[in-house]
């Protein structure tokens, strides 16, 4: 069976072919048995679809919609895309709120887990110049002990402090030992200050720091130490360093070392 | 029976002489007329020696060349004769299926071959008014087909759909913006498509075979 008469025997079941396209394939049976045995088998259907009603009968059947057709419209509905949009929206609400209570950070988390250094580390003078400074609040701050009442360590005792201040800043606590030359106790030496953002709720931003107290007994002193957010102190060279000291924030807090 | 036939063809060819026409007022570039009656008569038997048994095939090819040698004459294109012979075949076989599923259902056992396909089956098949046992075939033939059809999807649905509302395959292309060849190709797949949906009905639904 030739390839082009093959694919017209279809057509000569439905009559749909034209003269020329009917002769063509009514020539190749005359020496194609296989094409000849095929349009006997197809004269049937022919016969079958030759009457009028039964055209219609199989036409009304070919006009309904196939079961995907229907889901297919169902989906295009405009009234379905609404529905399912709202759908949609309503689990992105709930998924939402449901993130929002389900992991209520506590501020001094957020805060200690945003502060980071930043910008350039303070050079010992940096840190002489500041410990010499006077005392002095450009913003609320402060150093609270939460890990005992009283200011009276032993030597070599974790000193468990928590820092509170407004943010954005960046913030160092500095320490003086009683008799030796002050350092950066935090962040840890050669470190710039550490940048401390706004906290979330809105609130002064809450930062623990873990120390431990020097082995030499006596009074020792801790500064915080508060710039704004776009002051790099340790950039600074200390000539131009007196320019500043009015907005800085500077807190001391002294304790006692004593063997038990 | 082979000897039939030749006298079939030998007797058509005097009748035509009779009347005035000769072979070669028909003749085409398919051969003479007496060629491509040979050439039917070869494709004739061929097919029906598929469907029936050797004796019910002879007879049967003997009968449609005696029908397009005396009654259908005046037919000389070749694809005409073609035409003829597959319709002729085509007809004669359900007749006799139909006889052979009466004689099954009366619980009778044909010893000898069938001789009920005598006569023209294209004029009994455009003339008489069918009896309710014809009726009642063609219905149960056309809900499987109906059945079918409803089956398919998508591209080979909108052919279909198409031409049974008379469009030519060229309509089809310049609708659906694409070659000829390629609506050939796809109604050729679409109507295999048809067929395995159907599966062993389409024989019955075909008429290639009874209840």
């Amino acid at each position: 069976m030739t390839r082009e008469a093959k694919h017209l025997v279809a057509g000569y079941a439905t009559d749909s072919l034209r003269e020329a396209e009917r002769q063509e394939l009514l020539r190749a049976a005359l020496d194609d048995q296989a094409l000849f045995d095929t349009l006997v088998e197809e004269d049937g259907l022919r016969e079958l679809l030759q009457d009028p009603a039964a055209r219609q009968e199989v036409l009304a059947a070919l006009e309904q919609p196939t079961c995907w057709e229907r889901v297919r419209a169902w989906f295009e509905r405009p009234a379905t895309l609404l529905d399912l949009g709202a759908v949609a929206a309503v689990g992105f609400v709930a998924l939402a709120g449901y993130a929002l209570l389900s992991f209520p950070a506590a501020p001094g988390v957020r805060t200690r887990a945003a502060a980071r250094p930043v910008g350039t580390p303070l050079s010992p003078q940096h840190v002489a110049w500041l410990l010499q400074l006077p005392e002095r609040q450009a913003v609320p701050a402060g150093i609270e002990n939460t890990g005992r009442p009283d200011a009276v360590l032993g030597p070599g005792e974790p000193l468990h402090l928590r820092l509170s201040f407004r943010a954005p800043a960046r913030v160092a606590l500095l320490e003086e030992p009683m008799g030796g030359a002050g350092a950066q106790a935090w962040p840890g030496l050669g470190q710039a200050l550490a940048f401390v953002p706004a906290p979330s709720s809105g609130g002064p931003a809450i930062q623990p720091v873990s120390l431990e107290t020097p082995l030499r007994e006596g009074t020792h002193r801790l500064r915080l130490v508060v710039a704004p957010a776009d002051l790099d102190l340790g950039a600074l060279s200390p000539a131009s360093l007196p320019g500043v000291a009015s907005r800085l924030t500077l807190v001391d807090w002294r304790y006692e070392v004593t063997r038990p | 029976m082979a000897v039939r036939a030749e006298l079939t063809l030998a007797v058509g060819s005097c009748w035509f002489a009779a009347l005035g026409y000769s072979p070669a007022a028909v003749a085409d570039e398919a051969g003479s007329r007496d060629e491509v009656l040979a050439r039917v008569r070869a494709r004739v038997l061929a097919a029906a020696r598929a469907r029936l048994s050797p004796a019910d095939a002879e007879d049967l090819t003997q009968d449609a060349l005696i029908l397009l040698t005396t009654k259908y004459a005046h037919v000389g294109a070749a694809e005409e004769l073609v035409a003829l012979g597959v319709r002729i075949v085509a007809l004669k076989r359900t007749a006799l299926w139909r006889k052979l599923a009466r004689r099954r259902a009366a619980g009778d056992t044909p010893a000898a071959p069938l001789d009920s396909t005598s006569g023209d089956p294209l004029e009994r098949a455009s003339g008489d008014s069918p009896d309710p046992e014809a009726i009642a075939h063609v219905r149960e033939r056309l809900s499987m087909f109906v059945e079918a059809a409803a089956r398919l999807d998508g591209r080979c649905r909108e052919i279909l759909r198409r031409k049974l509302q008379g469009a030519s395959f060229v309509e089809i292309a310049f609708e659906l913006g694409r070659p000829v060849n390629t609506v050939y190709s796809w109604d050729w797949r679409c109507h295999q498509r048809l067929k395995a949906l159907l599966g062993d009905r389409w024989a019955f639904v075909s008429g290639e075979e009874a209840r």
